[in-house]
């Protein structure tokens, strides 16, 4: 073999390695846990609302992605119980609570200005281009 | 220089695999929401047939905490349709667990009106009403949003009730433990009332089996003939306990003995109990401690099992199946 046919083979077997890895990326299942979210109440929260601050601690929507990022954790560093949403969190505690299934969920809120907590886990991203962008953008952000 | 090039091209896709593939793993026991560190859930008395009902009195107990109203047309129903599935596949332990369910409508839900709704559903559930200044406090403590909404045009004038459909776990030692939020799936539930009930269970039998004794050849046919038991006992539990008796349907009885030895012979002797200290692993083994199965109803084969019953000071009766070998 001429060195030029050798070097020729190596690039197409790099290039057949590379396309492979993408195939990969692209249609490989999504892992079956994601990672959490968190949200913090900072201490002092409860002292800031009784006088009169607007706070709004939390976005809303709040949105969570299936296999992505789907762990809702509220950790509440106040010295006050909480409440957000549904969910009562007392004083240097911490709910934490997966979601494996798509759907919109709204709860009344009152540490939320629009009073209404609204969470919205998203579907995972679909095999192909999405998976692909997905797995290339955590690439990104991991690195 | 293009070969490098290339090596970096092959190495993205081969680095996101590899980042994938170490995705976090959850070590959470439950699989619904769960609070960390846990509390004792809010306590509350509310009336109830023959007396008051006090939350803390259930201690001992799994208890099923759930809220709605007997007018309820969609969501309570459903929440107590799959509430009576969860405790029908619990099977026998779910005598350990309590459904509470607190009305969210004072002034519809009589008792008897409520008690009539919920045992459609399952008769062991307690439906409770009571004053609405009473309830309101305890829809606070459990952060459940009650709003009324009247329905314009309806004769006689009525109103729907919106309200939290949450499903509270609160553990044998009073603390709540789990909140799953309504439209958690039936069986998250359900996983996560069995870990509850699997924190009770301080004592953990494991691998018994059973030796059946030498039939002698010139054995009389229907001589009563024994067989020895034996297992791993584990106490994981907070407080210490003990092995007391034990009894099997294919025996007479059943003793519990200890292998001595007595400089030089090996001398068998019943005991009173195996004392099992916080945290003990105790083997039932050949020279040690072991369950004797005196006078046998039939006779046992390799391969086959026997159930033997063990009796513990504080964790009760055990139920387990021994191979024979």
């Amino acid at each position: 073999m001429t060195r030029r046919a050798t070097v020729v083979a190596a690039a197409l077997a790099v290039g057949l390695l590379g396309l492979a890895g993408l195939a990969w990326a692209a249609f490989a299942p999504m892992p079956e846990r994601g990672a959490a979210l968190t949200f913090v109440v900072p201490p002092g929260t409860a002292a800031r609302l009784k006088a009169g601050e607007a706070l709004d601690v939390l976005p809303s929507p709040i949105h969570l992605t299936v296999g992505v990022r789907d762990v809702l954790v509220i950790t509440n560093d106040d010295e006050a119980i909480h409440q957000v949403g549904p969910i009562v969190v007392g004083s240097r505690q911490t709910y934490r609570i997966p979601f494996r299934r798509p759907g919109t969920f709204k709860y009344n809120c009152s540490l939320h200005a629009t009073g209404t907590l609204t969470l919205v886990i998203d579907p995972p991203p679909a095999a192909g281009l999405a998976r692909l962008r997905w797995r290339l953008a955590s690439l990104v952000t991991s690195s | 220089m293009r070969a490098r090039r290339a090596l970096a091209a092959l190495a993205v896709p081969l680095l996101a695999a590899a980042l994938a593939s170490a995705a976090p793993a959850s070590g959470a026991a439950f699989r619904s929401g769960a609070f960390d560190p846990p509390r004792q859930a809010p306590d509350f008395t509310l009336p109830a047939a023959g007396g008051e009902f006090q939350l803390r009195r259930l201690q001992g107990q799994v208890v099923v905490l759930t809220f709605g109203y007997s007018s309820c047309p969609d969501v309570c129903p459903t929440v107590l349709a799959e509430l009576a599935q969860v405790r029908g596949r619990l099977g026998a332990a779910a005598k350990r667990v309590q459904v509470v369910y607190v009305s969210v409508d004072p002034e519809r839900d009589t008792p008897a009106r409520l008690r009539a709704f919920t045992e459609q559903f399952d008769k062991t559930f307690l439906g409770l009403t009571g004053p609405a200044e009473q309830l309101a406090a305890v829809w606070k403590a459990y952060g459940v949003s009650v709003v009324r909404k009247d329905l314009p045009g309806s004769k006689p004038p009525t109103y729907l009730v919106h309200h939290t459909a949450s499903v509270f776990l609160i553990d044998s030692a009073g603390r709540l433990r789990v909140m799953a939020p309504f439209g958690t799936p039936s069986d998250d539930v359900l996983h996560d009332v069995r870990v509850l009930l699997a924190q009770d269970e301080s004592i953990v039998v494991e691998k018994p089996w059973v030796r059946r004794a030498a039939v002698m050849p010139d054995a009389k046919p229907g001589a009563p003939s024994n067989a020895a038991g034996y297992a791993i006992l584990r106490n994981r539990g907070t407080a210490p306990d003990a092995l007391v008796s034990a009894s099997s349907d294919v025996s007479e009885r059943v003793e519990v003995h200890e292998t001595r030895n007595m400089s030089g012979m090996m001398m068998m002797e019943k005991v009173d109990k195996v004392a099992l200290p916080t945290g003990a692993r105790v083997e039932l083994k050949p020279g040690s401690y072991h369950l004797m199965l005196i006078g046998l109803k039939r006779p046992l084969t390799p391969g086959q099992t026997v159930d033997i019953t063990l009796e513990f000071e504080r964790a009760g009766k055990i139920k387990t199946r021994a191979e024979v070998r």
